[in-house]
């Protein structure tokens, strides 16, 4: 990590000895900082001060301070969830046509229109339409932002699921965490910036959706799993009394080979990584136990849920919140797969079903933790993030199955300085097609960002001879949906 | 957002405004033309020209630093002339139809201006579209100039050869230097040349003992074993350094050090990753092949060459394992991720293979980021996007197949074992069937077919087997006249409608039909030839016509069979006759897809006719070039089938099947016809039926001698393809003996023969690569489109390394003859990015610090002469990995300590001069390998299908599978590197993420690290397994064994106060554990001093 910051900006060395540096690189030196480091114009930026108040150097004013991304991967069914299509249901069961898109499939032979199975009601004061299939997310509905024109770039999930990462679908680039991570730079420094709460299924694309690629290593996410124990190597395998005496004994033993080695400083970093190591050995696992949580509180969530599925999800959403207070900046959450072989939300058959159950598992934790942030008064400053990698198509060649849809679907955001209760964008009557405010995910990645106080455009890291950004040359900001 | 109908509105009323004026204009004064006062110029400098001026000109002027689109916005020409599209940006008077009104409207995505910001307001866009509406009058006259982009090309691109790694290597002179005592070799002088004028001096070496550890994890990646540091230590010949060179060059593990290195120069990976996480076939045998290739210090260039075109080249044989290595090799070009389907499922998925092969061929050995030039020139090498696509056609001119890679076959001697058990049951059956088939034999044949009961359909279908003629003959026996008409009219239509396209009975297939593997090379039989089972109680599998069969021996030989390619704009329908079972598939393979999933598992014991049609996709239907697509047939066993295993639960092949080494098919003939004009069964077997028919016949008799009269023609080895199917038809009814029990010497000889059968070795096979000389240019991609296309380019030409070399061929790939270019001496940035490699390894960084970038974006050599002393001197030393190597570390450069001089750090903090040679941590898959070392635990045995990784959770859907802890003991290299998840503890450290080239790996520095020593289960593992060894070591005293451990961990003697301190340690976890008794005899506490030792940095460093 270190050498790389060293060899992407060479005027550093000669500005901050390398001892600086690298103390505030343990700590996950943000770009910010870096900025500030690279560019005199940024006063007082030196790096120990970054902490304090990491905004003081920000493109924008920040509305958002964090972000959790629900992750609802295989492509939760726009046209039975958010985006209503009376047309679709009048022609259902009647052959399937629709006007070429370039992002949907050509051949419409043997293709049928499949109404919703599920009814759509208005609900909140805005008065948005929400399926049967969220009935919690219905009363929070005024707080959400419902989008209804993302489009991808290809209809697989492994490439739209990076996509939505990484704004990559093939190679490896750093994940929207990483780069949030490597933006702002670490609240806590006992925590990592960017957690991923997984909940045994690892989305389609693989790790590369969560690593720091060319960014430094310590963006990476961390994984907390729900079951078992969270983090890898994460319980002491030693009594704290006998990993203490280790710890002193390597300090010692360690500092002595530093020295004869001309104090090194990836020595002395080394160090240091094994207190912070011993320190996240106790906070982490605090942190992921909410059983100091009230009852009414994990009741909430859904903590007390019977099935796994339902409860671990709500474990790791509640977990999210207390993250958030925790200072961890980017937050993922993905959805369990209950069922081999398909990711989540993938619903080729079995749509009533299967939709029904990842509702029932996802639906409540969700809403509980908008209302929970809500009332901490923690959503003003958190950006929540509810999206699949893809929308499913309103026609099937049977009668309980969409497939892979990407010309036009649907996700919400909320909190951060989004406007609640409104719709942005829609699809054409049948659901085929964005036909207004057509998004795609760097525009929502530059969103994102920009609500976090940085321009997407600026937030930059060279690699391989180019200034990289999570918006590659893409990406606007959404002003329309700010409020 | 306001609505659309207020936004026209708005626009029609303003619009109406402007009517009215000019209106007005037009009737009060002469006409319109004279109509300066209003005639728009005012309206433009006052409401269009200061909205370009701020929103526009940045990108779309003169002045912009980079003209974006090729558009110039500050010139009334410019529009006019419009961007790279070539058409003008505003249509006058048609504000819907402008290019210009519509980007700032935002209508399409795409084109939205000004980007990736919010649309301006609406009344500036109302204003534009009243401009253009009124003719959008301009007054700013100006020419624009567009480039001459071909012209400016060709000045750009001989500007850019103009490059320090694009010149030919020189030969420099050595220097002089001052201190003349400090050099071993040339290298050293280079290196105190530079030193000295900087006014620097190199440190003094490193201490023997810090040397021998150096070494060992260099050139072996292990550390040394201690007798070769006593022995070292003790050596004060002039020769020690250069002896223990020799040793680690020569041991078996130097090979499996530099494969991992060059593993991550290819991005090794034993599966494709994406949605499934597929295999990568047999990828492991190319790893096998990189350890060889180092071990026997395989010359460079043919290193090269059998990775790109080994399939092209003589084989070359490793004796001791038999194997053709450069067969084995081209596994290189498919490495990485790769998804499963085809270009016909989702456009893009050849494309993007081809684009990571192309990255992987330019970074790996020429340094030279090609892949850029995928949508443009290069933005600033000498590379051109005609480069680019010339590669692309080179790949898509090859098939990417599953190969055998044996080249000696070791199975003749068994097989002419089978052959003559073989003949001897065809002896011992025949009489078995003969005495069957006797008419006076009781519960022969003849009882056996009277005993076949009549059914209601017996009289409309037309009778093709024994029972059908049997009971035909209980309701109305058919007469000759029937039989002979329905049997003419079957012979003409086949004479009338098939064109043979491919003959496999044939020493050669017709029609350029090919096979592989030793099943199908020892599967050509002719009519009556036979399959005996290898389980279960049947003796014959079934009779064969004659043809190609892969299990003709033995259902574990492989087999494939593939077509030519098919004309993709004129599909062709034709039948194929061929029988497969246990997972041979059938499939068509478009556009070199080595995971399709278009195959079929026929199952199909006796050869039939299947119909296929090629190039029938329909998601091609109506894509702009279903005219290049590539199409072949391919059937395969599982070991040749590229895509096997496929995705789990794919064609329903269970996954208990998959380590089943049985599957087989065979093929008779293949031909053309016009659609529904299927081959028909002529029935000319049933012909003697009919021959001298008296009247009232006796069915079960004539059917009887039918069948008898055949038989005796199978025993004499003369039957036909006819007679095979009737033989095939009586055992299916049983009419024939077919049961091991039933005859004690059928019994013997069918056990005799399974058992001989097992003996055969199947075929060794890997993904590889394969030449058909059907090579076609690929089209160049519009700005890298998959749909947009431009001129095609001549394959297998990449200009900066010189004049088009000349194919084989004119209809070859040109891999072989572009590969000859790639590493002909003259070329100077195989050796050179070569060179640089080598010393990146063992000195941490290289002369060239971006060793996959040569170009421009990379960093110049610190050392352009020593870099040039160095390839040159390669090249004079036969390429050879190994002398390289030698003459690296034999230097007084590579024996540096590593503590720097203070005041060299100032001057030169990041040793680009080599004042020292730096520490390093040990890379991950030395990490893990020097805890199995030290530990005790190591396996050294080489080769062999990886080993699964440990795993907490499994993902059975993935075959993310739980392995053993420790691996077995074996080393890093051989644990499975899945794309998905590979080995998290060798991740943490830094182990590259497979997808693409990594020269450099990150060397990070988090605390997941530490968490990892301190707490993951393999550490604790191995500090147990050293702790439980230590404990019968037979010690005096703890001080003794600490001692021991330091020396094998540190390779040097501990100082005492080390000894007590760590000592110390152990004690104190002893009373913290509360385990009394003697220290020599306590197991955790030895494990707690074990696990600290693996802790310490000077165990994880190397100086």
């Amino acid at each position: 990590m270190f050498d790389r910051v060293i060899r992407n900006d060479r005027t550093l060395t000669q500005e901050t000895s390398r001892r600086e540096f690298l103390r505030s690189s343990s700590m996950g030196f943000g770009w910010l900082a870096f900025a500030g480091l690279a560019n005199p114009l940024i006063a007082g930026a030196a790096p120990e001060s970054q902490w304090a108040s990491p905004q003081s150097t920000l493109n924008f004013a920040p509305r958002a301070k964090r972000v959790i991304f629900l992750f609802m991967d295989g492509g939760v069914s726009h046209v039975d969830s958010f985006d209503p299509k009376p047309e679709l249901t009048s022609l259902h069961g009647q052959p399937a046509k629709w006007k070429p898109d370039p992002l949907s499939q050509s051949v419409s032979a043997g293709r049928k229109w499949l109404g919703s199975p599920w009814k759509f009601q208005q609900h909140g004061e805005s008065g948005l339409w929400v399926s049967d299939l969220f009935p919690k997310a219905a009363k929070v509905i005024d707080d959400l932002c419902v989008i209804r024109s993302l489009t991808g770039e290809s209809p697989l999930h492994g490439a739209q699921s990076l996509l939505m990462h990484t704004g990559r679908s093939i190679a490896a680039a750093p994940s929207m965490g990483s780069w949030i991570s490597y933006g702002l730079g670490q609240e806590n420094e006992q925590l990592p910036g960017y957690v991923l709460l997984n909940n045994d299924w690892i989305p389609n694309g693989g790790f590369q959706n969560f690593a720091s690629s060319f960014l430094p290593a310590t963006h990476q996410a961390t994984l907390v799993r729900a079951k078992g124990t969270p983090v890898d190597n994460i319980t002491a395998a030693d009594p704290a009394s006998v990993q203490r005496a280790k710890l002193d004994f390597l300090r010692e033993q360690d500092s002595a080979f530093a020295r004869t080695q001309g104090d090194s400083d990836a020595i002395e970093s080394s160090i240091r990584n094994y207190e912070t190591a011993a320190q996240m050995q106790t906070v982490v696992p605090g942190l992921c136990d909410v059983s100091g949580e009230t009852a009414e509180t994990q009741k909430l969530y859904g903590v007390d849920r019977d099935n796994d599925f339902d409860k671990f999800y709500a474990l790791q959403c509640l977990r999210a919140r207390r993250l958030v207070e925790a200072g961890v900046r980017f937050i993922e959450i993905t959805c369990p797969s209950t069922h081999a072989n398909n990711s989540p939300w993938d619903q080729h058959g079995a749509l009533r079903l299967r939709h029904a159950e990842n509702a029932r598992i996802t639906d409540q934790p969700v809403a509980a933790l908008i209302i929970d942030l809500k009332r901490r008064g923690l959503l003003d400053e958190t950006l929540v993030v509810w999206a699949g990698e893809m929308g499913r198509t309103p026609h099937s060649s049977g009668d309980d199955g969409r497939d892979h849809h990407v010309s036009g679907y649907t996700i919400w955001m909320a909190g951060g300085g989004i406007r609640g209760g409104m719709t942005f964008g829609a699809t054409d009557e049948m659901g085929m097609s964005a036909v207004e405010n057509r998004l795609n995910i760097h525009d929502i990645h530059a969103t994102i960002l920009h609500q976090l106080g940085l321009d997407h455009e600026r937030l930059t890291f060279r690699f391989g001879g180019r200034d990289m950004r999570l918006t590659d040359v893409h990406g606007r900001v959404i002003h329309e949906i700010l409020t | 957002m306001k609505p659309r109908q207020t936004k026209s509105g708005n626009r029609l009323s303003r619009w109406a405004n402007l009517l009215a004026c000019v209106l007005a204009c037009f009737w009060t004064a002469e006409g319109y033309r004279v109509c300066h006062a209003d005639d728009g110029i005012e309206f433009f400098e006052t409401k269009i020209r200061p909205v370009l001026i701020e929103h526009c000109y940045k990108c779309h002027s003169a002045e912009s630093k980079e003209l974006r689109g090729e558009l110039r916005l500050d010139l009334k020409a410019g529009w006019q002339l419009g961007g790279e599209s070539g058409v003008p940006s505003i249509v006058p008077g048609n504000a819907d139809e402008s290019p210009l009104i519509r980007a700032m409207r935002h209508d399409d995505d795409a084109s939205a201006m000004p980007p990736s910001q919010p649309r301006l307001p609406d009344v500036i866009v109302d204003d534009f579209v009243a401009w253009v509406q009124m003719g959008a009058p301009d007054s700013r006259d100006g020419e624009v100039k567009r480039p001459d982009k071909v012209a400016d090309w060709e000045t750009t691109f001989q500007d850019r050869l103009d490059w320090w790694s694009l010149k030919p290597v020189s030969s420099p002179v050595v220097p002089d230097v001052q201190q003349n005592k400090w050099p071993r070799n040339d290298v050293d002088r280079f290196i105190l040349a530079r030193l000295e004028s900087a006014g620097l001096s190199p440190v003094p070496e490193a201490d023997r003992r810090t040397l021998v550890r150096r070494l060992s994890f260099a050139l072996t990646g292990l550390p040394p074993e201690p007798e070769l540091v006593t022995r070292f230590e003790a050596d004060d010949s002039p020769q020690a350094w250069d002896d223990l060179c020799t040793v680690l060059l020569d041991s078996p593990h130097f090979g499996e050090r530099w494969a991992r290195h060059w593993m991550d120069v290819v991005h090794y990976s034993d599966t494709h990753g994406y949605e499934w996480d597929v295999p990568a076939k047999n990828a492991w045998r190319y790893r096998d092949y990189l350890i060889r290739s180092f071990n026997s210090d395989l010359p460079y260039p043919q290193f090269v060459m059998e990775q790109i075109a080994g399939d092209l080249l003589e084989p070359r044989i490793d004796q001791a394992t038999g194997l053709n290595e450069s067969l084995t090799a081209p596994m290189m070009l498919r490495l990485g991720e790769r998804r499963h389907g085809d270009n016909a499922d989702v456009e893009g998925v050849g494309q993007e293979a081809v684009a990571n092969m192309i990255d992987t061929l330019g970074k790996a050995f020429l340094g030279t980021t090609l892949a850029c030039a995928q949508c443009h020139d290069h933005k600033l090498d000498a590379v051109e996007q005609r480069d680019y696509y010339s590669v692309a056609g080179m790949l898509m001119s090859t098939r990417f197949s599953a190969r055998s890679v044996d080249a000696v076959d070791p199975n003749e001697s068994v097989i002419s074992q089978l052959r003559e058990i073989k003949r001897q049951l065809r002896k011992e059956l025949a009489r078995l069937w003969l005495d069957a088939t006797a008419t006076d034999r009781s519960g022969g044949v003849v009882d056996k077919i009277k005993a076949i009961a009549a059914d209601g359909n017996s009289a409309t279908a037309f009778p093709t087997s024994l029972a059908e003629f049997w009971k035909r003959s209980l309701s109305s026996p058919m007469t000759a006249e029937e039989f002979l008409q329905e049997r003419e009219r079957r012979i003409a239509a086949n004479q009338k409608n098939l064109t043979l396209l491919a003959d496999f009975t044939k020493n050669e297939a017709s029609g350029g039909w090919r096979w592989e593997g030793f099943g199908m090379q020892h599967g050509l039989v002719r009519d009556g030839e036979f399959v005996i089972t290898d389980e279960g109680d049947a003796a014959l599998l079934h009779v064969l016509p004659a043809g190609r069969f892969s299990h003709v021996w033995s259902q574990r030989l492989a087999g494939s069979v593939q077509s030519p390619q098919f004309d993709p704009t004129s599909p062709v329908t034709f039948s194929i006759e061929f029988a497969a079972g246990r997972f041979a598939s059938l499939s068509f393979i478009l556009d070199r897809a080595i995971n399709p999933e278009r195959l079929t598992f026929p199952s199909r014991p006796l050869p039939g006719w299947q119909t296929l049609t090629s190039g029938n996709f329909s998601t091609l239907e109506g894509t702009p070039d279903k005219a290049s697509r590539r199409v072949y047939l391919e059937l395969a066993t599982k070991s040749l089938n590229n895509y096997f295993p496929a995705r789990v639960n794919y064609g329903g092949v269970k996954e208990e099947e998959l380590a089943d080494a049985r599957s087989w098919f065979g093929v008779t003939r293949v031909y053309q016809h016009a659609p529904g004009q299927v081959p028909l069964d002529e029935l000319s077997r049933f012909q003697p039926l009919f021959d001298e028919l008296q009247g009232e016949e006796d069915w079960s008799l004539r059917l009887t001698m039918l069948l008898r009269t055949t038989v005796e023609r199978w025993s004499a080895g003369e039957c036909s393809e006819e007679d095979v199917r009737l033989l095939n038809d009586a055992l299916n009814l049983k009419l024939l003996p077919n049961e091991i029990a039933s005859d004690e010497e059928i019994s013997r000889l069918v056990e005799e023969y399974r058992t001989a059968e097992k003996t055969l070795q199947p075929d060794r096979t890997i993904g590889s690569v394969a030449e058909w000389n059907e090579g076609r240019d690929e089209r160049l991609g519009i700005r890298g489109s998959y749909t947009e296309f431009g001129d095609e380019v001549d394959r297998g030409h990449v200009r900066f390394l010189g004049e088009q070399p000349e194919r084989e061929t004119p209809s070859s790939s040109g891999r072989l003859a572009w590969v000859r270019q790639v590493v002909d001496h003259r070329n100077p940035l195989t050796a050179r990015v070569y060179v640089n490699r080598v010393w990146h390894y063992l000195f941490g960084e290289g002369l060239v610090r971006t060793p996959d970038d040569f170009g421009h974006l990379g960093e110049a050599p610190t050392h352009p002469e020593l870099l040039d002393y160095l390839a040159d001197r390669f090249m004079q030393d036969g390429w050879s990995t190994k002398k390289l190597i030698r003459l690296l570390v034999t230097s007084s450069t590579w024996r540096q300590a590593s503590v720097p001089d203070p005041k060299a750090v100032e001057i030169d903090p990041e040793n680009r001069l080599w004042h020292h040679l730096p520490m390093r941590r040990l890379e991950a898959e030395a990490i893990r390998d020097a805890m199995l070392a030290v530990s005790g635990r190591l396996d050294r045995t080489l080769f062999g299908p990886a080993i699964e990784p440990f795993r907490t959770a499994e993902d059975a859907q993935k075959r993310l599978f739980k392995g053993p802890l420790d691996g077995d003991g074996r080393r890093s290299v051989y644990l499975e590197m899945t794309l998905m998840e590979p080995p998290r503890f060798l991740a943490i450290f830094n182990q590259p993420i497979p997808k693409q080239t990594v020269g450099r790996r990150d060397v990070s520095n988090v605390p997941d690290q530490a968490l990892a020593l301190l707490n993951d289960p393999f550490v604790i593992a191995m500090s147990k397994h050293w702790s439980d060894r230590l404990l019968t070591d037979g010690t005096s005293s703890p001080e003794h064994r600490i001692q021991g451990m330091l020396e094998s961990a540190m390779a040097r003697t501990p100082e005492p106060e080390e000894i007590a301190s760590l000592l110390q340690l152990t004690r104190h976890s002893a009373e913290l554990r509360g385990a009394a008794g003697e220290l020599l005899e306590c197991q955790i506490a030895w494990q707690d001093a074990a696990h600290v030792i693996f802790n310490m940095k000077e165990f994880l460093y190397v100086r």
